[in-house]
């Protein structure tokens, strides 16, 4: 299975070149600083839950989680000074930046493991964490066994299904964070949500 | 049959809104929004800004008859404002987690709306009467901690040193003059006002229950009352010398017009 660094082409290409965005005209720097720390509390107000939450759920460690947003942000915040703001899909590159973010933390700690010896695959460096055992986070039965049953399916579809149903995004968004083309992201929502049915019984969702 | 599809439905529907209610506490919220704003402080952003920025800014700036940084301030405020979240950070108190949008964001964004000297010394002098009135709310509801109290004496000390920094300023360039005397006097007389409240609450334990310290922020207060004073007085006694020496120099320019009529009279006889 293959597993890069997640997105790194979306992330290039809305982080590092001025391609497809109009040149500015000169205005006050210090006005552009507050438009810009406006624009990213805004972001923040609309988005801290919901990358909050992914991390959470992929790590089920709330302080990793914590550090691993504001992490997030950070970068988010450097990322947009550079491009004067004229970042496109915000949602979609925040969820980018947490996503790497989080393999780089799990390479960290497998590294670190014992286990990593014995554990050649990197499969499951896509799937969403164990909270079974985690009483600080607060989730209901059903979150709970949803939850579980998402853990169940290939780690490869996990995060497609996660994004398309949990946060609503389209599957031209999670190509972008997933760093896949859309057809390729169409067919894993396809695909897991096939056999998260078949695991957990479901009727097919409409959202 | 089709009652347990319906089930199934309904069971997946509250698993994926039982997973939508995992989120930040509003402490939680607050408080990694105030770093991120402190970081964004220190990592200013680059001095780019978006065509489509200033083509509505300018539009807008035309149509209100406004300066143009002005204009963009204005246009900002009216989207936040029209925002729950702009709204909400209105009201918000020190530990609340919009606070920091209050004052970060929203007041900071009015301040740049106020035009002159003198007005925007008068807004900083507001701001540093929320924060004391903030401090009392909280009080009152029993809700002061040591951390809000810090937080309100960061930023009032703040917000009073930018007014002082104003009128400095105002007098440098102009001089002393009434209106610098009477902003002293006015934030002076803000000050006593809010020391004695504080004072006032500082006896009565049961407002503090959650263990809120509130002398290091009444004793801020207090200081900055006095300075005022001592500024008030400065700048009063400097007026007075001012208009004393102008009196006598008009005195003196008038016995000598004087001697020079007589001397005129002298000489027609």
């Amino acid at each position: 299975m293959r597993v890069d660094g997640g997105g790194s082409e979306f992330l290039l290409a809305a982080a590092g070149r001025n391609s497809g965005k109009i040149l500015p005209l000169d205005t006050s720097s210090i006005m552009t600083s507050d438009i810009q720390t406006t624009q990213f509390t805004k972001l923040y107000i609309d988005e801290s839950d919901s990358v909050y939450r992914f991390c959470l759920l992929r790590t089920s460690d709330k302080e990793v989680a914590l550090d691993i947003m504001q992490d997030t942000f950070t970068h988010f915040w450097d990322a947009s000074s550079r491009e004067g703001g004229t970042i496109r899909n915000k949602r979609a590159f925040l969820f980018a930046i947490a996503r790497n973010r989080i393999i780089d933390w799990y390479r960290k700690k497998k590294t670190l493991s014992i286990e990593a010896l014995t554990e050649g695959s990197e499969a499951d460096i896509e799937a969403f964490a164990d909270v079974a055992g985690r009483a600080e986070i607060e989730m209901g039965h059903e979150a709970r066994f949803l939850l579980e049953k998402i853990r169940e399916i290939d780690p490869l579809y996990q995060q497609a299904v996660y994004f398309r149903f949990v946060e609503g995004l389209g599957p031209k968004d999670i190509a972008q964070i997933l760093g896949e083309s859309a057809n390729v992201v169409s067919v894993r929502i396809h695909r897991g949500l096939r056999q998260l049915k078949k695991i957990a019984g479901y009727d097919e969702p409409h959202d | 049959m089709n009652h347990m599809t319906d089930m199934k439905k309904d069971f997946l529907k509250q698993g994926i809104e039982g997973m939508r209610q995992v989120r930040l506490s509003p402490a939680e919220k607050g408080a990694m929004l105030s770093r991120l704003l402190a970081y964004a402080e220190e990592h200013p952003a680059a001095s780019k800004s978006p065509y489509v920025w200033n083509f509505f800014a300018r539009a807008y700036a035309r149509a209100a008859g406004l300066r143009f940084e002005y204009a963009i301030a204005g246009a900002l405020i009216l989207i936040l404002a029209g925002g729950t979240a702009a709204s909400a950070a209105e009201g918000a108190l020190p530990g609340d987690w919009l606070y920091p949008v209050k004052v970060g964001i929203t007041e900071p964004l009015r301040g740049a709306l106020v035009v002159g000297d003198p007005a925007k010394a008068e807004w900083e002098a507001e701001r540093t009467v929320r924060r004391l009135e903030e401090a009392e709310s909280l009080a009152e509801q029993g809700r002061l901690d040591q951390d809000s109290v810090q937080e309100a004496r960061k930023h009032f000390e703040k917000s009073a040193e930018k007014f002082n920094a104003i009128i400095e300023r105002t007098e440098t360039e102009n001089g002393t003059s009434e209106e610098i005397v009477n902003a002293h006097l006015d934030f002076e007389v803000k000050m006593r006002a809010h020391s004695r409240i504080l004072s006032s609450m500082k006896e009565d334990a049961k407002e503090l229950r959650h263990g809120g310290n509130i002398a290091p922020l009444r004793d801020a207060v207090e200081e900055n009352a006095e300075k005022a004073k001592g500024k008030r007085e400065r700048a009063a006694a400097f007026l007075k010398d001012s208009r004393d020496a102008d009196d006598s120099r008009e005195k003196g320019s008038g016995r000598e017009s004087k001697e020079a009529e007589d001397e005129e009279d002298s000489r027609q006889d």
